[in-house]
């Protein structure tokens, strides 16, 4: 004799509640109970007609038919859920709302690592560009400033280099936002970077492989897109965007600086990756063409890179990744915008006494 | 008999849920919602639905809600293509130059979202109840789309000119005529509510409010939530019952202040607790008549799974009634 199951019956017509008894068929629910006129009565459920079941932590509903309204019952019964669920194994089985303190505790443990996890790729990253390009521009080049003094701690600056190269940049008649400041430093490696603000520096060991005054305005037009492009606060603002997370949940603007001053090392070899690479570039090439220097000078300035890579690894195209693609990127750009450069006799004047 | 009748205890509603358990729901809700970008919303309005409705009983039955995600996430899709077309049409219009066609952008959204409350009201009520049962007996709404746009569009534009002063009276009628067509299977319900007492009593809220430098505003709160519950009335049989509140204005400061430092302590974490604890305020004090005959109650109301105003409603975040 199989287990039979107290539970309530509804018949879909009337709010009045039927006890029944409900045992498990092979293929359906059997019902049974005693009519109005005392007259037993016997129901079969077929499983596969079962419309919905809910089931919270005190009572599970089962509705049946094929149109509206439906039969229903209710059972209270702990053991009947669980036969319910060995016996029938249907997909209609449906939790609603049911969670104990388990549950509870796992989505809880389970949500907050998955919050960390999204927070870290991708609300955190998003939080430092949105910063970063709300970051005020003052102190950017403020922050750039403190920067520039410790990134320069213990380099040999060449001054009268430095002298020339600015006179030379001025010459280039760049229109932008920020103050430029270029210094040249002398290391035996081929290396030039931007800092957030617009300080630029550049290693001589890269200009003595240049042949043409186009080649550094190629470079500083590329570096000075980076600060334009704000690049490198976005950068920076990244790599330290854990930080800046709580300094900005706790409105400590002046506690980014500290931090992103603890990190000044990494800046020497800031990596931009591809598409900032890339944007740097073209708003370079775009600098070139309006003040109407010659856009080859680009090209010519990662060819000699490549050459000296050969000899010796660069920095600069360690961190500046597919030169040939670059080079194809310059001279697709120069057969689409073609314009007569102007020969520059002040330029080619700083950049010989740069030699 | 009439004796013995009027000294039956009056019914309430019960609610039978665990802070900790909601809070389950809830922060699972969240998740799945973060970690779909948002398309899993309308199911767990639909989870938060079934949570709270299973957890509510009267006379030991819990109530139900039918209503399924899959409905909610094909009515949250046509209400976003809606409100997308209304706003382009507003962007599009202010975009171009001509002064006409930023003029008829304007009118376009105004008048489209002057439309859309009202028939959104009317849908969502009508999916809500629709799929809202009590011991397999179904609620409904009855209420005709066109009627209350009726209602609704002069009201509106009274209240405006009036600079709001007429609200009150059009709130009263707009409740009117949504309780009237609630039905639940043949039990209906009706609102008594006058415009010249609402009237008043947002009056007196608004003045005293600024008077006492908000801490009337407590008082203002709970004399309009009294006012829409105790005006409401149930009828069954052609015999009508009436509902009443029993709320003391410092229970519900209490209430109100505690459910503040709860939430704003633990940062939000406590609002499930604080939801709890507000449903089971309101259901401990509101109490309706014994006599009315829950086991006679007959099914009336037909089925409807179209979850578009339900959404809106949502989105627009409007209170019905």
């Amino acid at each position: 004799m199989q287990k039979s199951y107290q539970a309530k019956f509804y018949n879909g017509t009337s709010s009045k509640a039927f006890t029944v008894n409900v045992s498990f068929g092979e293929v359906d629910l059997i019902i049974f109970y005693v009519d109005e006129n005392g007259v037993e009565q016997k129901i079969n459920w077929l499983k596969n007609q079962i419309k919905e079941v809910q089931y919270s932590s005190t009572i599970i509903s089962i509705r049946y038919g094929n149109s509206f309204p439906y039969q229903q019952i209710d059972v209270t019964d702990k053991e009947f859920v669980k036969e319910y669920k060995n016996h029938f194994k249907v997909s209609t089985y449906k939790r609603v709302a049911h969670t104990n303190k388990r549950t509870v505790l796992i989505s809880i443990l389970v949500g907050f690592i998955g919050v960390l996890v999204l927070s870290y790729f991708f609300l955190l990253p998003f939080l430092a560009d949105v910063f970063a390009q709300t970051f005020p521009k003052e102190y950017e080049i403020s922050l750039g400033e403190k920067l520039y003094a410790s990134v320069l701690e213990g380099e040999e600056i060449d001054d009268e280099k430095t002298k020339n190269i600015n006179l030379f940049f001025k010459q280039m008649k760049v229109e932008g936002d920020y103050p430029v400041k270029i210094t040249v430093v002398n290391k035996k490696i081929a290396n030039a970077f931007a800092l957030p603000g617009g300080g630029i520096v550049v290693y001589d060991k890269i200009l003595d492989d240049m042949d043409t005054y186009n080649e550094l305005a190629a470079l500083l037009a590329h570096e000075y897109s980076h600060v334009q492009l704000k690049h490198a606060t976005r950068n920076i603002f990244r790599s330290v965007s854990g930080y800046l997370f709580v300094s900005f949940l706790f409105g400590d603007i002046s506690g980014v600086t500290a931090v992103v001053l603890q990190n000044v090392e990494g800046l020497r070899s800031l990596k931009y990756g591809r598409t900032l690479e890339h944007e740097a570039d073209e708003n370079g090439l775009k600098i070139l063409q309006e003040n109407k220097i010659d856009a080859s000078g680009m090209a010519l300035l990662f060819k000699a890179l490549k050459k000296e890579n050969d000899i010796n690894v660069s920095e600069f195209l360690s961190s500046h990744p597919d030169i040939d693609s670059r080079i194809d990127f310059v001279n697709t750009f120069e057969k689409a915008n073609t314009y007569s450069a102007i020969n520059n006799d002040s330029m080619q004047y700083y950049f010989e006494r740069l030699k | 008999m009439e004796i013995i009748n009027s000294e039956i205890n009056p019914r309430k509603l019960e609610f039978k849920g665990e802070g900790s358990e909601f809070f389950g729901v809830l922060f699972l809700n969240w998740i799945l919602t973060l970690v779909t970008f948002g398309l899993y919303y309308p199911w767990a309005r639909a989870r938060t639905f079934s949570f709270l409705y299973s957890n509510t009983e009267m006379e030991g039955s819990r109530f139900a809600f039918h209503g399924t995600g899959k409905q909610m996430f094909l009515g949250f899709i046509k209400a976003i293509v809606l409100f997308l077309l209304i706003y382009g049409v507003f962007i599009w219009g202010s975009a171009t130059n001509s002064f006409l066609l930023r003029i008829v952008g304007i009118i376009i959204l105004y008048a489209g979202l002057a439309l859309l409350i009202p028939i959104a009201i009317h849908g969502g009520l009508k999916y809500r109840l629709a799929k809202t049962s009590w011991r397999n007996i179904h609620f409904g709404y009855r209420g005709d789309k066109g009627e209350l746009v009726k209602i609704f569009i002069p009201g509106i534009i009274l209240s405006a000119i009036t600079f709001g002063i007429y609200s009150s009276w059009f709130s009263i009628d707009i409740r009117k005529y949504l309780i009237k067509n609630i039905r639940f299977g043949n039990i209906k319900f009706s609102y008594h509510g006058k415009g010249g007492e609402l009237f008043w009593i947002n009056f007196k809220g608004v003045v005293l409010s600024i008077l006492t430098l908000g801490i009337y505003l407590f008082w203002y709160m709970k004399n309009t939530i009294v006012y829409l519950i105790d005006n409401i009335e149930i009828e069954q049989n052609e015999v009508s019952y009436p509902i009443k509140s029993n709320i003391k204005t410092l229970d519900f400061i209490g209430l109100q202040l505690i459910n503040f430092i709860m939430v704003i302590f633990t940062f939000g974490l406590a609002t499930p607790w604080v939801k709890i604890r507000t449903i089971n305020f309101f259901f401990e004090r509101v109490e309706f008549s014994a006599e009315i005959n829950l086991n006679q109650i007959e099914q009336t109301e037909s089925d409807y799974s179209d979850a578009t105003g339900d959404d809106f409603i949502d989105m627009m975040d409007i209170g019905i009634i």
